[in-house]
């Protein structure tokens, strides 16, 4: 997300700078082509001004004639007959006010581009005063600036905002038509969940927004399973900034259908399939497959998923269980992965899963167009299908007591590092204990010692005083 | 839970009303928010343009509202991403008036470098009006 933003960023200068580039050219182009005309109106203009200083003839010779030019694109003169009014004083408030006035019509622009590229003082504005003492007046009524950044900034303001719009819309219509194809009546989820929706009673509704991306879908009601809650990541296509940087490197509207099963109805497994590539990053990141399982190889005789597949898993025989034939030939065979299985990201069944409900299964897909829905159909079967093998699915007593083993291992690190922690917070909250009471106790003695001194001074007062009082009596 | 009973029964229907349980949402830390970086980059922006404008820097004058302009694009990109209307809104307002104030500044600046230059001219006789 950083990186998108920075790299956004930078291309945003980039074209910035091009366009002023592109403006300093016309600048010169443009001063090069009147600066003889325009000067016995300069020398009007300068006249007019009460600064002392050499005649205009003087400064031909100097590049100064390229600078005066640059106001004389106005094509008003008319205002200077007000410059003589002008004190030295008042010329930096009109020249405020001229910049003022360029932020205060930024809204409209249109009439205002025809004058203001060849007046662009983008390279100028440290050596070209009098261009602006002079043109002051005029800017009164046709500001003479550049609106360069404005126009940029404020038109790509308006896109986003358009685009925020459209693209808002985009995502919801691919999330109905995702909900209008598999959760609607007689759709696949309809027919196997008994409660659709996120709320609750018969029209409750199917899909539940969070931000502009993210859609969720809920289903209970489903033997084997507690529940299924689908979450929906689109692309942002909301936000332009997001949306260009996503030509650069594309992304895709992906799927996780996350199942939380019973916890009697599901053994010992742990077992995922995803592209090669992919699982071998999941194996090495994801915890409980590092933990307890292995990239499988592909067993000889008999047949097994696409090459572009790979099958992580705890045991040899969970994964000849899970990889039937019907899968192999619906989804994950050669033929039909061609096919209907495009759009397959991973899958990953796993009793450990950290957090709360440790029997989870989850299926990642990447989701097609909205008119291209039912390219998933079989992969959004695979979800009711796994559930149900799970379900029914027991180990082999061997394999048990071969991950019952594995697990207690789990479970006794687990604990052996619970206790660790725990072991250091006592001492860590031993450790400050100790300090406070030392702190109490210095506070307590300084307390203390400031006592005794006041104590100390009270009786060499006492004592004093009786004299005093001698003296007094006498 | 209740999955086992009916399993016979329903071989074919796999539903069960009766397991049914309405959806909870799951609390989410604020720590597992995802970083809200277009609003930090907004920020960065706002204080340089008011920065810039604020100190004697030798740069052009277009930058400095560049610089505003950008923090304002990316308030409005993290405006664009926020979740949680209430807590983000405050947060991005805040980032909001940073650039504001940028713009608002802007004539001083002006005032200043202007007055400067007109008197580094008419003092080196360059001044021709």
């Amino acid at each position: 997300m950083d990186l998108s933003s920075f790299r956004l960023l930078f291309l945003l200068s980039l074209l910035v700078t091009h366009i002023s580039f592109s403006h300093v050219l016309a600048d010169s182009h443009f001063e090069g082509f009147d600066a003889e005309e325009d000067d016995p109106v300069e020398d009007d203009i300068l006249h007019h001004h009460s600064i002392p200083s050499p005649p205009v003839t003087q400064s031909d010779s100097q590049p100064l004639s390229d600078l005066e030019t640059k106001s004389h694109p106005d094509p008003n003169p008319v205002p200077t007959s007000d410059s003589p009014s002008q004190s030295d004083l008042q010329k930096p408030s009109t020249t405020s006010f001229d910049y003022w006035d360029e932020d205060e019509f930024e809204g409209l622009p249109i009439e205002q581009p025809p004058p203001e590229p060849p007046k662009v003082t983008e390279t100028a504005t440290p050596d070209d005063p009098e261009s602006e003492t002079t043109s002051k007046p005029q800017n009164a009524t046709a500001p003479k600036k550049s609106f360069t950044v404005e126009i940029a900034c404020g038109s790509f303001l308006i896109v986003f905002i358009v685009n925020y719009f459209t693209g808002k819309r985009e995502n919801e219509n691919l999330a109905l038509a995702w909900a209008a194809k598999f959760a609607t009546k007689g759709s696949i989820f309809e027919k196997n969940f008994s409660l659709l929706g996120v709320g609750e009673g018969e029209d409750s509704p199917l899909l539940l927004k969070e931000g502009q991306t993210v859609f969720k879908f809920y289903a209970s009601g489903r033997r084997y399973c507690q529940g299924l809650l689908a979450t929906m990541e689109l692309k942002s296509r909301h936000d332009l900034i997001s949306r260009l940087f996503n030509l650069v490197v594309p992304c895709k509207d992906e799927i996780t259908f996350e199942v939380y099963m019973n916890d009697e109805a599901m053994d010992q497994v742990v077992f995922a399939v995803a592209k090669k590539k992919a699982a071998k990053g999941m194996q090495k990141e994801v915890r409980d497959l590092q933990r307890f399982a292995g990239l499988m190889p592909t067993p000889s005789g008999r047949k097994w998923v696409v090459d572009e597949l790979s099958v992580i898993s705890e045991s040899k025989e969970v994964a000849g269980d899970l990889i039937t034939e019907t899968v192999l030939e619906q989804v994950f065979g050669d033929k039909a992965f061609e096919k209907y299985g495009k759009n397959f990201i991973s899958m990953h069944f796993s009793d450990q899963h950290p957090g709360l409900l440790r029997k989870m299964l989850l299926f990642k897909f990447a989701l097609p167009d909205a008119n291209h829905m039912a390219d998933i159909t079989r992969l959004v079967a695979l979800v009711p299908y796994y559930i149900d093998l799970i379900g029914r699915y027991k180990l082999s007593s061997q394999a048990r007591s071969k991950t019952e083993a594995a697990r207690v291992k789990a479970a006794q690190e687990a604990y052996k590092e619970l206790q660790n922690a725990r072991q250091e917070a006592l001492q860590r909250k031993k450790a400050e204990k100790k300090k406070m009471l030392e702190e109490a106790e210095a506070k307590l003695s300084a307390e203390a010692a400031r006592k005794r001194e006041a104590k100390d001074r009270a009786r060499q007062m006492k004592k004093a005083m009786p004299r005093m009082k001698m003296t007094r009596a006498h | 839970m209740s999955s086992h009973n009916n399993n016979s029964t329903s071989a074919n229907d796999p539903r069960q009303p009766s397991a049914a349980k309405p959806y909870v949402a799951q609390p989410v830390s604020p720590q597992d928010l995802p970083v809200d970086y277009s609003g930090f980059i907004a920020v960065i922006f706002g204080i340089a343009g008011v920065m810039f404008r604020v100190l004697p820097l030798p740069l052009d004058l277009s930058s400095y509202k560049l610089s505003s302009w950008l923090a304002i694009i990316f308030c409005a990109q993290s405006l664009a991403n926020m979740k949680n209307v209430e807590n983000d809104l405050k947060q991005i307002s805040m980032a909001m008036m940073v650039p504001v104030q940028g713009f608002c500044m802007l004539p001083f600046k002006v005032v200043s470098t202007r007055l400067d230059q007109l008197r580094y001219r008419s003092g080196e006789g360059h001044w021709t009006g």
